[in-house]
């Protein structure tokens, strides 16, 4: 202990000596350690952080899939039968999302509820913070209404009143009564501000068919000892026996079963684990720097290392008392990094996608992330610091009697050694600056994606789906219709339309049969579908292909027709005129539908997200039998308003227009429509910025370390360019000596940089589909080009340094 | 001839020992088949011209560099073919040095380089401390301790050198050219410590050109060539 004290105490000295190559070095490790720890507080908030709930690994989400699609919500059905047949769990609870609009607290608010069944809050483990939980006889149709606030509605929409229990609160017209407040930053899958109980939507047609599917997820414990396996295996024989009980309904369906935690963190899995890829190479070039300035600082002390050798001092005494040094050096960065992580998280959170964090609560430096920056500082500490000083303490003993301290082995080898960090600095530099290019050419080419209709000068608003309590939906039609009426009338307005959902915003999947099929559960096919009024079409500017949009002979009673895309009519009716082709589907209530029009194809996923239901259907509302109507998921109405002139000056008349047909009804959701466009891109808008920044962060640093070696190859190679130049070389031929050599280095690195830059760039296209371009030659291109030039500035200055170097002087030297 | 039991024995013996230096196109032999025995106490002077192999024998004495041929016995024990571990602990247990160039280490305090070479050895620090004291006492440099080697003459640091030298007690005290780069008022004065060493018991192998340092010691061995080609034993000791 007392030797590791004086090498720590020699190693402060050693640091203090040289404060300004110091400073630098704790600089650079603090940067690359601090956006390391930031990104891995995300990383660990969102990924790896236990979620909220009392053993959360036996916490599980049920969906189910289908041939040609992957997961869907469970029909509530399907749900009462997997949670009454099955033995693998302790609790399956269920939970739905609706829209809901709560008067008598002011203005009439809009709000996500969440339906939980009752069994749901005890399957989270977690309890109400003041009140109590659904009771059983709450969670049916027929049960009182009982409502759970938000701790956030508690406190904005009641002051944090504790007397809250037992008050009653209006939600779409009928009295719920409070029966208790969630504790502060419960969250599960929405973000709601209300719970009721699911049960009591169960008498609707909607949660009553075994084929319709109103967002209903299944969330259980696992019972002790039961496998994922063996819950699997259990859901799928309960699956088997609906199948065969309800071959018309269940058809192909199979349950999907995975971890709650694993679902949560998937859509933001891939984009996490890039950005730690990312400063993990900033941190490594990072690392690089402090190496050759460690390297440069051992060789100065190479005689010192001479004379503890001869004076008894073992290999491993040198190397630690090196080590010591380094990693002293590491972990004054890395507390130096800590400070700037705070900052660094912050602006993460700022720049980031905004379900960072997940379920799991805002990021911190908590004790995990401690933990990995301790064991990264440490760990830079050993990699700069190793290689250094195995290679100072590689000693030539029978030197140490010798005067001279030029070795030309010696000097040879060092550049070699950091010739190697200096190609591997550019290699991971050109490969960081690749994928960010790829990254960011990839956004601009998601932003100019043909959408299929025009976002600009194109509003949306919100409307209740449920403006009428427990009337059927031709009564709130008449509302729609009516607020839609008041806001064409609008100066300003040129067209407008609504719909069950909208492109980009929200989704609906009906199934049909594709023509000249065996009708069979297998052959069903899924298409996204709008359910929507005359003129939504025209409002968002989709390209009548053939036959005829909806128009207002498409009134309740008529016989319904269907709108495809062009994608349905090209798969489907290939070498036909579509128009006048009939469909067997569900929701018209026919036999079968006639294609009365084909529309161009609207991006559904996102700007830049793969399609994955190719495609789409129209009905008009109108024309629905009541029974479709009632079984079709309604969480809002999407009014879709395209203007001329200022959105200002729409807002408030659009207020108003929906106030004259309604006045208790609330707008919300209003706004430009490019704002979902832009929220479809944020993810990657974020991760594209991120990583943008700190490939220019590798970039800077690995010039700067190209700058600092190529400067040192100078200084040892002064002896030889005075030599050179007093044999009357020429300043031109001494400038392209060393140009050569730091150009040599430069172009490996870039030739090895392309190579991982494609590993990486595959790698990434596997984690997030469509986000890069892997064989995109020009950004390739364009980066080794950029790095070659700035690689030239940064050999440029020393080699003008090498000129300059005084023949005389540097005879002396050597 | 006497039982060995009667004679301790030679604190160095060198039997055919030789070192040659290789590289691709070129063979050096730098010391060729060295026979020599050192008593214990002993005062020796190797002396020869430039490129005879003066220091390489002194590399090889001081474990330094290892031999091609032959074998090297110190107090009796072989240490041709020692680890370069082994061969650390014995330098530093057995083997003091004096380089020409001082070789003190900057950034360390005079105390703290005496120190240096006791640190390398399982010695608790108070012993470690009376040890730097009694080394700076004897070489009268006990009032500089807390001062860097930048800020002593050269004189002087080669007096801090000796004490680093000394201060572990070394059987064998090995000096290059100690008085090389010194001027002639210093350079004596450091013979002079090293001869108030031998008196003490010190047995000292020095390397020098310098003739009348040379006469300092006891014997004096001739190189040239690498191979020895003259022994001077004065009767008078120092």
């Amino acid at each position: 202990m007392p030797a590791l004290f004086n090498d720590l105490r020699y190693a402060l000295r050693m640091l203090a000596k040289r404060p300004r190559t110091t400073l630098v070095a704790i600089f650079t490790l603090a940067l690359a350690i601090g956006l390391n720890t930031s990104i891995f507080s995300a990383v660990y908030a969102s990924l790896l952080r236990p979620l909220p709930f009392s053993e959360p690994d036996e916490l599980m989400i049920v969906l189910e899939s289908q041939p040609d699609i992957e997961r869907l919500a469970v029909p509530y059905p399907n749900y009462l039968d997997y949670k009454a047949e099955n033995t693998s769990f302790e609790t399956l609870g269920a939970m739905s999302v609706a829209g809901m609009t709560v008067t008598g607290l002011g203005n009439p608010e809009h709000l996500l509820v969440e339906l939980h069944s009752h069994d749901l809050l005890p399957a989270f483990g977690v309890e109400p913070a003041l009140g109590r939980a659904f009771l059983p006889e709450e969670d049916a149709p027929s049960g009182a209404r009982a409502v759970l606030l938000q701790h956030s509605f508690w406190t904005r929409r009641f002051a944090s009143d504790p007397d809250v229990v037992g008050q009653k609160l209006t939600i779409d017209s009928n009295e719920w009564t409070i029966v208790g407040v969630m504790p502060e930053g419960f969250k599960t899958l929405f973000p709601c501000e209300l719970l009721i109980p699911l049960g009591t939507r169960a008498a609707e047609p909607l949660f009553r068919d075994r084929a319709a599917r109103p967002e209903v997820y299944l969330i259980g414990r696992l019972k002790d000892g039961v496998s994922e396996a063996q819950a699997r295996a259990d859901l799928l024989a309960i699956s088997d026996g609906l199948a065969q009980r309800f071959p018309e309904e269940h058809g192909a369906s199979r349950p999907l079963l995975r971890p709650l935690q694993e679902e949560l963190a998937e859509p933001l899995r891939g984009g996490l684990l890039l950005l730690l890829a990312a400063v993990t190479c900033v941190l490594l070039i990072a690392a690089s720097n402090v190496a050759n300035l460690m390297l440069e600082r051992a060789m100065t002390r190479q005689k010192e290392m001479l004379v503890r050798a001869a004076l008894g001092s073992g290999r491993w005494r040198l190397i630690r008392q090196l080590l010591v040094e380094s990693v002293l050096l590491a972990m004054i960065g890395g507390a130096a990094g800590l400070l700037l992580a705070l900052w660094g998280v912050d602006l993460l959170v700022a720049m980031g996608p905004r379900t960072l964090g997940g379920l799991s609560g805002p990021l911190t430096i908590n004790g995990p992330v401690l933990l990995y920056t301790l064991v990264v500082a440490l760990g830079t500490g050993l990699l700069f610091g190793l290689w250094p000083a195995l290679y100072a303490s590689r000693q030539d003993l029978s030197q140490a009697l010798k005067e001279s301290d030029h070795h030309a082995s010696a000097g040879a080898s060092r550049l070699r050694a950091r010739g190697l960090l200096v190609v591997g600095e550019v290699a991971l530099a050109v490969a960081l600056l690749i994928v960010a290019v790829l990254s960011i050419r990839g956004l601009n080419q998601a932003h100019q994606v043909e959408l299929g209709f025009e976002p600009q000068r194109l509003l949306m608003a919100g409307l209740s789906a449920t403006p009428v309590p427990d009337a059927p939906p031709a009564t709130a039609m008449q509302f729609w219709d009516e607020a839609l009426r008041n806001v064409l009338a609008i100066p300003g307005v040129e067209a407008a339309g609504w719909s069950a959902t909208a492109p980009l915003v929200t989704d609906q999947l009906e199934q049909f049969l594709p023509p000249g099929v065996e009708a069979s559960p297998e052959n069903m096919r899924s298409a996204i579908t709008y359910l929507v009024s005359p003129g939504f079409i025209e409002t968002l500017d989709v390209p009548l292909l053939a036959g005829r949009t909806f128009g207002s002979q498409d009134v309740a009673g008529t016989t319904p027709g269907l709108i495809v895309d062009q994608e349905f009519a090209d798969a489907f009716f290939p070498d036909q005129n579509p128009i006048g082709q009939r469909v067997r589907d569900k929701l018209s209530g026919l036999p079968s539908v006639e294609i009365i029009g084909v529309v161009g194809h609207v991006r559904q996923a996102g700007a830049d997200a793969p399609e994955k239901i190719p495609y789409q259907m129209y009905y008009a509302f109108a024309q629905l039998p009541e029974t479709s109507q009632q079984q079709v998921r309604l969480i809002f109405i999407h009014m879709v308003v395209r203007f001329t002139g200022s959105i200002e000056d729409i807002i408030e008349p659009l207020r108003s227009a929906v106030a004259a047909a309604d006045p208790t009804q609330p707008v919300f959701a209003l706004g430009p429509y490019s704002d979902h466009v832009d929220r479809s891109l944020m993810a990657r808008r974020s991760i594209g910025g991120l990583l943008g920044l700190f490939a220019a962060l590798a970039l800077v640093l690995a010039v700067i370390g190209l700058s600092a070696v190529m400067g040192n190859v100078v200084v040892q190679r002064t002896h030889e360019l005075g030599v050179r130049i007093a044999l009357g070389a020429q300043p031109r031929a001494v400038v392209g000596l060393v140009i050569r050599q730091g150009m040599t280095l430069v172009g490996a690195g870039i030739a090895i940089g392309m190579l991982g830059a494609y590993a990486l760039s595959r790698t990434i296209a596997t984690l997030m589909p469509g986000s890069v371009d892997e064989t995109d030659l020009m950004s390739y291109l364009a980066v080794a080009l950029a790095l070659g030039v700035f690689g030239l500035a940064a050999t440029y200055l020393p080699a003008r340094r090498a000129t300059r170097v005084d023949p005389m002087v540097a005879l002396r030297q050597g | 001839m006497r039982p060995a039991s009667a004679e301790p024995p030679p604190l160095i013996r060198l039997t055919g020992l030789s070192k040659v230096f290789r590289t691709d196109e070129l063979e050096t032999l730098a010391v060729a088949d060295v026979h020599l025995e050192i008593p214990r106490g002993h005062y020796v002077c190797i002396a020869g011209p430039s490129g005879s192999g003066k220091t390489t024998l002194l590399s090889l004495l001081g474990l330094l560099d290892t031999a091609s041929a032959g074998t090297y016995l110190l107090d009796g024990e072989t240490v041709t073919g020692l680890s370069a571990s082994a061969r650390a602990r014995t330098r530093c247990e057995r083997i003091g040095f004096v380089f020409q160039s001082f070789n003190l280490i900057g950034d360390l305090t005079v105390s703290e380089n005496v120190e240096l070479p006791l640190t390398y050895r399982a010695m608790p620090t108070a012993e470690r401390r009376r040890r730097v004291a009694a080394a700076l006492e004897r070489v009268g440099m006990s009032h500089r301790a807390r001062h860097l080697p930048s800020q002593l003459s050269g004189g002087q640091q080669q007096r801090v050198a000796v004490a680093r030298a000394v201060a572990g007690e070394p059987a064998l005290l090995l000096a290059d050219e100690p008085t090389g780069n010194l001027d002639s008022k210093n350079g004596d004065a450091v013979m002079e410590l090293l001869r108030e060493l031998h008196r003490a018991g010190t047995t000292i192998v020095m390397v020098t050109h310098n003739p009348d340092y040379a006469r300092h010691a006891e014997r004096t061995i001739h190189l040239f060539d690498g191979r020895v080609i003259e022994e001077d034993a004065r009767a008078r000791a120092v």
